[in-house]
């Protein structure tokens, strides 16, 4: 049921949306999507940014954010595919696609998988500049989504 | 026993090391593990593994505490992640 993807190819948000209504036939009643988006860096200084993760371990880590949501809401299809590599301004990084029969199963399993990304995935940012680079840290705000969905840790 | 250890990220980058095999003494563990690397590396470049948002994981298993190695483990450490 879900597709995770760990890559430094782009993807096309159609393909994967018109695969997950295909594999879902008739019982999908709400697909959500969420794509991930480099911002234009506000600094001139900087490029783009910088991913790299643990091969294994990093699609463990996404499988059981997957399986966490699978616990909470009864879903159809989920997909995700995080980019890896070089990206730079207005790139895709992540997307998170999830069917569902109902509405409210495929937002909130979409918000929650995305949320814990942020925190449980195994993954490391860091800013590209003209002249330095550095690594970026997880914010404050994300570590408190991550506590509203009652996830321990 | 063989073992071995790899570094992410910005921890690969301050200790100029991206992995490392060692042989270590049947019962070692990953408290162990740090004087060996620290005899290996210098104690400078063993001082970044202790910081507080250093994270350990031992065959892709995140470790909270210590754990004991065996053959063929492979232990991983790195900061704290940003994914998403």
């Amino acid at each position: 049921m879900a597709d995770i993807r760990v890559q430094k190819e782009d993807f096309s948000i159609e393909d994967e949306w018109g695969r997950c209504r295909e594999r879902m036939a008739g019982r999908g009643g709400a697909l959500v999507a969420f794509t991930g988006l480099v911002r234009d860096l506000q600094d001139d200084e900087l490029m783009g940014l910088y991913l790299e993760h643990y091969p294994g371990m990093t699609e463990k880590s996404i499988e059981t954010i997957v399986e966490n949501a699978s616990k909470r809401w009864s879903l159809l299809d989920v997909v995700v595919i995080h980019r890896v590599g070089k990206l730079l301004a207005r790139d895709q990084i992540v997307l998170v696609l999830v069917g569902s029969a109902h509405r409210g199963d495929a937002f909130a399993a979409c918000e929650f998988i995305m949320d814990l990304l942020k925190t449980e995935a195994v993954f490391w940012k860091k800013e590209i500049g003209r002249r330095s680079s550095r690594w970026i840290e997880s914010t404050s705000d994300d570590y408190s989504r991550k506590v509203s969905w009652s996830v321990e840790g | 026993m063989k073992v071995k250890v790899v570094f992410f990220a910005s921890l690969r980058e301050d200790m100029g090391i991206e992995e490392i095999f060692l042989q270590l003494p049947e019962g070692c563990t990953t408290d162990s593990l740090l004087e060996v690397l620290s005899a290996r590396l210098g104690e400078k470049a063993v001082s970044l593994l202790c910081g507080d948002s250093v994270r350990i994981a031992v065959n892709q298993e995140m470790l909270d505490g210590r754990a004991h190695l065996f053959e063929n483990d492979e232990v991983a450490y790195f900061p704290r992640i940003t994914g998403g």
